[in-house]
C-alpha cells in the first residue's frame, strides 16, 4: 500500500489547471508573500494549496515516488529538510577558504539521500530500511598539495537521518543544521578520517534561488518526463569557521556554494554523465553551468548555463549558446580513469558586454578524485581558479565536477 | 682439546650407538616411542586448547574490524537511545560506532553432523549493520569488503535486508554442512526452528582477523525482528578512522564515553576483550596442560629405565673401551649425543603424533569449554613453528633428564672391575635417598596450604597445589622402594617354601636401582591414575547428589538450541507463559541467567523464583533464613540474593556481604543471604528474585523452566504434547535429564581419562623394560639357576615373583599417594581452580579394578619377560661357545 507522506511541496499541477506563464509565481510561495508585504491572500492561497494537495493524487514514477512538478510551491524553511516521498535528494556544498596566514583550501560536502524501493519494511527502531544516506566529504590543501576525502554510507536510523521539518541532516558525526531559519544560516561539520575536521558557519549573501526551466521552478535533466528536479541554491555563502589539519586549528573564511536538489529520476538513460561547475566571480556574480553528456559524446539539449546577477536574479542558456572545451586531462592512478580537468568555458554571446568571452577553469590540484569506494561511482570534484582566458587574469574561483567518466550514469537514479 | 673429545665421541656414537640401535632396534624404537608419546600428550593438549577456544570477541573482531573500544550494557542489551546518547556525547569526534546484536543458533537434527571433528553445534548469530559495514571496508587498508552487495541474490540489497531469514555463513561452514548460496536450512533460534536462506559466503579473512567458522551474520535489523528485540544491541564497537594522532584521539574518545556513560554502558578495551575467552578458560587449560606434563613425567621414568638398560647391556663394551684408553669425558660425550639423537627423533615423532591426537582432543576440550564457559568455535588444531619448537625442547629436555643418571652410570664404569668380576653397577643413588624423599613429602604438605595464583580475568591457578603434587610424586619415588623389604618379609612367610618364589623374593630383598626405578615408574602412574579416579569419583558423587536434590521436578525445559553456558537461545515470554498456564502444571520455577562482567571478571547473574524456595530444590552450603522475603529490599535498600560457592570464592565474599551490581537501570545493592552448591560453571553465579532481574535487564525471556505437574498429569504426555507444539523446545523428564547431565559430565572428563590410561600403559611398559634390565644384570645368576636344573618356566616364575613384588610396591605406594593426591585435587586444586566443594568419595571398585589390572598385567609381563630374557641369554651363551 503506497503511503503519501505529508510534503513541504505542493504540486499545483495536481490540484489546479496549469496557469499562464505570466501568472505563475517565480519564487516559492512564502518568499513571494514576504516580498509582497506578507500578503494575507498569498498565505491563504498557500494553505489552501497545501490542504488540497494532500488529498489530490500526485504524479508518481513507476516505482511509486513523486515526480517534481512545474509550478509547485515549496514551503520554507521546512523545504530545506528532507522529502522522503521523492526518491533522490542531496545537499551539496563547495567552497574555497583561506586561513589567516594565507593558506588556501577547498572543500566539498555532500549529503545524499536515496529512498529504498517502497514495500514491506521490517520497521525496526533505529535501524531503518527506507532510506540510504550516503555522504562524501573532501578537503583540498592547495599549498600542501594534499587531497583528503571520505565516503560514508548509512541507513536511516539512529546514526543517519534528514529531518522533514527543516534542514537537519546527519551521517555519523557529519552534520548539517540550519541554525537560523530567518537568516537561513547553516552550520556544517565534517571530518575526513582522522586527517581533517571542518566546522563552518554559512550565511547567505544572496537570496535563495530556485532554478528551473523557464519560470516553472522545475529543473529538467533529460527528455524523460520524470527526469526533473527541484533545484534550490544559495549561490554565495559567506563562510567562516575552523579547519583542523595536522593537529592544528586554523581559522578559515571564504565563500561557498550550496545546492539542494530533489528528484525521483535524475538522468535520462541515454546520458553518460555530466561536466558541471559553480563559479564565483570576484565581481559578485556567479555562473552555474553543466553539460549533460550523451552516450554519443554530444551535449544533451537540457544542458544549461545560468548567469546569476549580484541581486540574485538569473538568466539561463541552452547548449547551443555556450561551450565546454576540455583543455587538459589527468589520469587517476587509483581508478585508471582519465578526467578532462582543465577546461575553457565559452560564455554565451549575450554576455559579451558583461563578462570575458572565455573563462579558463584551472584546477588548484590535479588529484581531487573521489574513487567511489563505497558508492561505486568515481568522480572528480575539484577546486579551481577562474581566469580570463584571454588576459590570463584570475577573476574568480570555482568547483568543477566531472562524473560518468568511469561508466555511464544514465541508469543511476533511474527507475530501479 | 674439547673438539677432540667430541670428535672421538662422534666416532663412538656412530660405531657403537648406531650398531646397538641396529642390532636392538626394538629397544631403540621403544625409547623413541615413549618419548614421542610423552611429547605427543603434551602437544596435543596444547594444540587442542588453542583450537577449542575462539571467543566471542574473535567473532566481532572479524566482522567489525579492529575496534578501539567496546561499549556494553552493564546487564542485558543496549538500546537505540543509548546509541544516540553515545553519538551526542562524541559530538564531532571522528569515530565509527558499530552496533552489534548477538544471538545463538543451533543446528537441528536435520543438518548437524556430529561425526565431523571440530563441528560446534551452537553458532554465534551476529547481527551487524550490513550497510554501515561498508564504511569499515573502506577504512580497511586492504579495502576488502566483508559483504559484497553485488553478490547478493536477485532483488539486491533491500529485499535481502528486509527478509529476517537471510544470513551469511562462513566458507568453512558451507563446506562442512554442504551449504551453498541459495540453500535453505533450519536453525533453532530461541525456542523456535527457523528456516534460513544463505545469501552470501563470508571471506576467510576480514582485515587482520580470520573469520571463525562458528559465525553466522544477519543484518542487525533482521535479527532484532527475528529475536523480538527491536532497537536492542549487545555491544557497540568503537572504531577510530585512520590518520591523525590515534592515541590522543583514542584517549579523548574514551574519556568522553566514560564521562557520558552514567551507568548506561561500560567502556571496555577490546584488546582485553579479545583475550577474554582465553583468560576465562586459562585455569582450565593450564590444568589440562599440567596433567599432560605429568604424563610426560611418567615417560621420563620409563626413558630412564630404557637408557639404563642400554648402559647395562653395553657395560662390557664400555669397560673394553675404557681399558683401551677412552676417557670418561669421551664416553659422556658419546652418550650425550646418543641421548640427544633419541630426543630429536622422539620429539619429531611426538610432534606428528601430537598433531594427530590434537584433532581428536579438540572435540573433547571444545565440548568442555562450551559446557562450562562460553560458546566456542572449535577449529582444526593448527601446528605452528612455536609448537614444533616446544615439542623439540620438551623432548630433548626430558630425554636429557632421563638420560642423566644412566649417563653418569656409564661414565663411571671401571674397566678392571667389569672385565674381571663381570658385573658392576653404581646404582641410581638418587632413588636411594629416602631422607630427601621424606623431606620432599613433608615440604609438599606445607606448600599445599598456600593460596592459588589469580590470573588476569579472574581465573585461579593452583600453583602451590601442583607444586605439592610434583614434590609428593618425586619424594614418593625415593621412598617407595622402602616397601621392598617388608613386602619381601611378608612374601617369605607366605611363599618361602616355594623355591621359585623364594628366589624371586630374595632378589627383591636385595633390590637394585633397576628395581627401584621400575617401582618408581609404576608408583607415579598408579598414584596419578588413582588420584584422578578419586577426583572424578568425588565429582561424580557430588553431582549425583546435587542432581538428586535439584532435579526432583517432573519436566525441565530449555531451548533445544541452548548448547553452551553463555547461550542466548532462551525461551520467549509467550512460550513460557503458555506453559505456565497449562492446566496440568502445578507450579513452575522460571530461571533466567545472564552473563555479565563484574569487577573485571566474567560471571553470571540469575533470576529465579526464590520466594518459592520451599517448593523447589536447592543444595545449600549456607541456607538463607526461612523468614526472608526475596521480593522486598532490606531496610538499607539491598535486595536479598543467593550466590553459589564459585561466586563467593571468585570475589572473596562472605555471607551477608552487600555487593553493588551495575544493571541497565542503575546500580543495585545485593545482600548475599545464602550460599548454594551449584556446579553449572566455574565463573560463579548470583541469584535474585526473577522479576527483579527481568525488570533490571528488560529481558522477559527465560533460560530454562522447571515444571512440577499435578499428580493427575503424566509427564510423558506433557512432554510429547509440548514437543509437538514447540519442536525447538528441549523438554526432558527427570530421568532423562539426569542421564544427559551425567553423560555430559563424563564427556567432560574424557580427556582426563585418556591421559590417565596413557600414563598407566607407559608405566607397565616400563616395568617390562626394568625387568629385562634386571635379568640382563643377573645373567650369571640365571645361568647358575639353569645349570642347577631349573626349567625355563620356573625361572620365568622367579621373574614373575620379582615383577609382582615391584608392581605391588608401586601399587601400594601409588595408591597411598593417590589417596593423598586425590585429597589434594579435591580440596585444594579443584576448589582453588573452580571454587567447588566436592563430596569426598573413594571409588573403591574402580581402584580395585586398577589394582587387579596392574597386578595381572605386571605378572604377565614379568613372566613373559623372564621367558624371553632366558631364551635370549641362552642363545647368546651358545653363540659365544661356537
Amino acid at each position: 500500500m503506497l503511503k503519501i507522506l505529508p510534503s513541504t511541496i505542493v504540486d499545483q499541477q495536481s490540484s489546479f489547471p496549469r496557469l499562464p506563464a505570466h501568472r505563475r509565481p517565480r519564487q516559492d510561495c512564502l518568499s513571494r508573500a514576504s516580498r509582497a508585504g506578507r500578503s494575507y491572500i498569498a498565505i491563504l492561497l498557500c494553505s489552501v494549496l497545501l490542504q488540497v494537495s494532500t488529498i489530490a493524487a500526485p504524479v508518481l514514477t513507476e516505482d511509486g515516488f513523486r515526480v517534481p512538478q512545474a509550478d509547485s510551491v515549496l514551503e520554507f524553511p521546512r523545504a530545506h529538510g528532507s522529502h522522503p516521498d521523492y526518491k533522490i535528494e542531496w545537499w551539496y556544498f563547495t567552497g574555497q577558504l583561506q586561513s589567516a596566514d594565507g593558506r588556501r583550501f577547498g572543500y566539498q560536502a555532500t549529503f545524499f539521500r536515496n529512498a529504498a524501493p517502497l514495500g514491506d519494511n521490517l520497521s525496526t527502531h533505529g535501524f531503518g530500511d527506507r532510506q540510504l544516506y550516503m555522504a562524501h566529504m573532501a578537503v583540498t590543501d592547495v599549498e600542501g598539495r594534499r587531497f583528503f576525502y571520505e565516503e560514508r554510507l548509512n541507513r536511516d536510523g539512529w546514526d543517519a537521518y534528514a529531518s522533514t521539518q527543516g534542514m537537519s541532516v546527519r551521517n555519523g558525526n557529519w552534520t548539517l543544521e540550519m541554525t537560523d531559519t530567518d537568516a537561513e544560516i547553516m552550520q556544517l561539520h565534517f571530518t575526513v578520517h582522522g586527517d581533517a575536521a571542518m566546522q563552518l558557519t554559512l550565511s547567505p549573501l544572496k537570496p535563495r534561488i530556485r532554478f528551473g526551466e523557464t519560470d516553472n521552478g522545475v529543473s529538467r535533466k533529460g527528455a524523460h518526463p520524470h527526469a526533473t528536479s527541484y533545484y534550490i541554491s544559495f549561490t554565495r555563502l559567506q563562510t567562516e569557521g575552523t579547519l583542523i589539519l595536522d593537529g592544528k586549528a586554523l581559522a578559515v573564511s571564504g565563500s561557498s556554494w550550496m545546492d539542494h536538489e530533489i528528484a525521483s529520476r535524475q538522468l535520462s538513460e541515454e546520458l553518460q554523465g555530466w561536466d558541471w561547475t559553480a563559479i564565483h566571480l570576484h565581481d559578485g556574480r556567479e555562473i552555474k553551468a553543466y553539460i549533460l553528456r550523451r552516450n554519443d559524446g554530444s551535449p544533451d539539449p537540457y544542458s544549461r548555463l545560468f548567469w546569476i546577477e549580484k541581486d540574485g536574479s538569473y538568466r539561463r542558456w541552452g547548449p547551443e549558446d555556450f561551450r565546454w572545451q576540455p583543455l587538459r586531462s589527468w589520469k587517476s592512478a587509483k581508478t585508471g580513469i582519465t578526467y578532462p580537468i582543465e577546461v575553457i568555458l565559452h560564455l554565451p554571446d549575450a554576455l559579451a558586454d558583461e563578462a570575458p568571452r572565455r573563462l579558463h577553469l584551472r584546477p588548484l590540484l590535479d588529484q581531487q578524485e573521489l574513487t567511489g569506494a563505497i558508492g561505486g561511482i568515481p568522480y572528480w570534484e575539484g577546486a579551481c581558479e577562474v581566469l580570463d582566458a584571454d588576459s590570463g587574469e584570475v577573476i574568480g574561483s570555482a568547483y568543477i565536477e566531472l562524473a560518468g567518466y568511469g561508466g555511464g550514469l544514465g541508469a543511476i537514479g533511474g527507475a530501479n | 682439546m674439547k673438539s677432540a673429545v667430541w670428535q672421538s665421541a662422534f666416532y663412538m656414537a656412530r660405531v657403537f650407538s648406531l650398531r646397538h640401535a641396529r642390532r636392538d632396534w626394538r629397544h631403540a624404537a621403544t625409547v623413541v616411542a615413549i618419548l614421542a608419546l610423552g611429547v605427543a600428550a603434551f602437544l596435543s593438549i596444547r594444540l587442542a586448547n588453542r583450537a577449542a577456544v575462539v571467543s566471542f570477541s574473535g567473532f566481532t573482531e572479524s566482522v567489525s574490524g579492529n575496534s578501539d573500544l567496546t561499549l556494553v550494557a552493564p546487564l542485558g542489551n543496549l538500546r537505540v537511545d543509548d546509541l544516540r546518547a553515545m553519538r551526542d556525547a562524541l559530538g564531532s569526534q571522528a569515530v565509527h560506532l558499530m552496533p552489534l546484536l548477538r544471538a545463538s543458533a543451533s543446528l537441528t537434527e536435520a543438518v548437524k553432523r556430529p561425526d565431523q571433528p571440530g563441528g560446534g553445534r551452537e553458532f554465534v548469530l551476529l547481527g551487524a549493520d550490513w550497510i554501515a559495514l561498508q564504511n569499515l571496508s573502506a577504512v580497511a587498508e586492504n579495502g576488502q569488503r566483508l559483504i559484497d552487495f553485488d553478490t547478493l541474490p536477485d532483488g539486491g540489497l533491500w529485499p535481502t535486508l528486509r527478509n529476517p531469514h537471510h544470513l551469511m555463513i562462513t566458507q568453512g561452514m558451507a563446506r562442512r554442512y554442504e551449504l551453498t548460496v541459495g540453500t535453505i536450512f533450519p536453525l533453532v533460534v530461541q525456542d523456535r526452528t527457523v528456516p534460513f536462506e544463505v545469501v552470501a559466503l563470508l571471506p576467510r579473512r576480514s582485515g587482520d582477523s580470520t573469520v571463525p567458522e562458528n559465525l553466522l551474520i544477519m543484518d542487525i535489523a533482521a535479527l532484532q525482528v527475528l529475536t523480538g528485540q527491536p532497537g536492542e544491541v549487545s555491544q557497540v564497537d568503537v572504531i577510530l578512522p585512520p590518520g591523525g594522532d590515534s592515541e590522543e584521539q583514542l584517549a579523548a574518545v574514551r574519556s568522553t564515553l566514560e564521562t557520558a556513560a552514567a551507568d548506561r554502558w561500560q567502556v571496555r578495551d577490546p584488546l582485553l576483550e579479545q583475550g577474554a575467552g582465553e583468560r576465562m578458560t586459562a585455569a582450565f587449560r593450564l590444568n589440562l596442560g599440567v596433567l599432560s606434563l605429568i604424563s610426560l613425567l611418567v615417560g621420563v621414568y620409563l626413558v630412564t629405565q630404557a637408557l639404563d638398560a642400554a648402559v647395562v647391556r653395553r657395560r662390557h663394551e664400555i669397560a673394553v673401551l675404557r681399558s683401551l684408553g677412552v676417557s670418561r669425558g669421551e664416553l659422556r660425550a658419546a652418550w650425550t649425543m646418543e641421548i640427544g639423537l633419541l630426543g630429536i627423533v622422539g620429539s619429531g615423532l611426538g610432534i606428528l603424533l601430537g598433531w594427530l591426537l590434537a584433532q581428536v582432543a579438540v572435540v573433547g576440550v571444545s565440548r568442555t569449554v562450551n559446557a562450562l564457559y562460553q560458546s566456542s568455535s572449535a577449529t582444526a588444531a593448527q601446528l605452528t613453528s612455536i609448537d614444533v619448537l616446544w615439542g623439540f625442547v620438551l623432548g630433548i629436555f626430558f630425554s636429557a633428564l632421563a638420560g642423566w643418571l644412566p649417563l653418569k652410570d656409564a661414565a663411571a664404569t671401571p674397566p678392571a672391575q667389569i672385565l674381571g668380576v663381570g658385573n658392576w653397577t653404581p646404582g641410581l643413588r638418587l632413588l636411594r635417598n629416602t631422607r630427601l624423599g621424606i623431606l620432599l613429602l613433608i615440604a609438599g604438605c606445607a606448600i599445599a596450604l598456600l593460596p592459588p595464583l589469580t590470573l588476569e580475568g579472574g581465573g585461579r591457578f593452583p600453583l602451590a597445589g601442583y607444586l605439592t603434587a610434583f614434590m609428593w610424586l618425586t619424594g614418593g619415588t625415593m621412598v617407595v622402594a622402602s616397601l621392598f623389604r617388608p613386602l619381601a618379609a611378608v612374601g617369605s612367610r607366605a611363599f618361602g617354601n616355594w623355591p621359585a618364589a623364594a628366589i624371586g623374593i630374595s632378589r627383591l630383598r636385595r633390590a637394585s636401582s633397576r628395581h627401584r626405578l621400575a617401582a618408581a615408574g609404576l608408583f607415579v602412574a598408579v598414584a596419578m591414575a588413582s588420584a584422578m579416579a578419586i577426583l572424578v569419583g568425588s565429582f561424580e558423587q557430588t553431582v549425583v547428589r546435587w542432581m538428586d536434590v535439584r532435579f526432583q521436578s517432573d519436566v525441565y525445559i530449555t531451548s533445544s538450541g541452548s548448547q553452551s553456558a553463555d547461550t542466548r537461545n532462551r525461551i520467549r515470554a509467550e512460550t513460557w507463559q503458555a506453559i505456565a498456564a497449562d492446566p496440568r502444571v502445578a507450579a513452575i520455577d522460571p530461571f533466567l541467567r545472564l552473563p555479565m562482567d563484574w569487577q573485571g571478571k566474567s560471571t553470571f547473574i540469575a533470576g529465579a523464583d526464590l520466594s518459592a524456595l520451599d517448593t523447589f530444590e536447592r543444595l545449600w552450603l549456607q541456607p538463607p533464613p526461612s523468614n526472608i522475603n526475596f521480593r522486598q529490599p532490606h531496610v538499607d535498600g539491598s535486595w536479598p540474593a543467593i550466590a553459589n560457592e564459585a561466586f563467593m570464592q571468585r570475589y572473596q565474599l562472605r555471607l551477608k556481604d552487600v555487593v553493588t551490581m551495575p544493571t541497565a537501570s542503575g546500580e543495585r545493592l545485593l545482600r548475599i543471604v545464602g550460599i548454594e552448591a551449584e556446579y553449572g560453571n566455574e565463573q560463579g553465579q548470583i541469584v535474585v528474585q526473577r522479576e527483579h532481574l527481568q525488570a533490571w535487564s528488560s529481558i522477559d525471556e527465560l533460560t530454562n523452566i522447571t515444571v512440577r505437574l499435578l499428580n493427575s498429569a503424566d509427564s510423558a504426555d506433557f512432554i510429547a504434547d509440548w514437543q509437538q507444539r514447540q519442536p525447538a523446545l528441549g523438554l526432558r523428564g527427570n530421568r532423562e535429564l539426569r542421564t544427559t547431565a551425567l553423560t555430559i559430565f563424563r564427556q567432560t572428563f574424557a580427556v582426563t581419562h585418556a591421559l590417565e590410561i596413557l600414563a598407566l600403559f607407559i608405566a607397565l611398559a616400563g616395568l617390562a623394560l626394568a625387568l629385562d634390565n634386571i635379568l640382563r644384570e643377573s645373567r650369571d645368576q640365571l645361568k647358575t639357576l639353569r645349570q642347577l636344573g631349573m626349567r625355563r618356566n620356573e625361572i620365568a616364575t622367579v621373574t614373575m615373583v620379582e615383577g609382582l613384588g615391584i608392581a605391588l610396591a608401586g601399587l601400594l605406594g601409588g595408591l597411598l599417594l593417590g589417596w593423598a593426591l586425590g585429597y589434594l585435587l579435591v580440596f585444594v586444586i579443584n576448589k582453588q581452580s573452580f571454587g567447588w566443594t566436592l563430596q569426598w568419595d573413594i571409588p573403591w571398585l574402580r581402584l580395585l579394578t586398577l589394582a587387579i589390572l596392574v597386578m595381572t598385567l605386571a605378572a604377565l609381563i614379568a613372566w613373559l619377560t623372564g621367558r624371553r630374557a632366558l631364551k635370549t641369554q641362552t642363545l647368546k651363551t651358545e653363540r659365544l661357545k661356537c
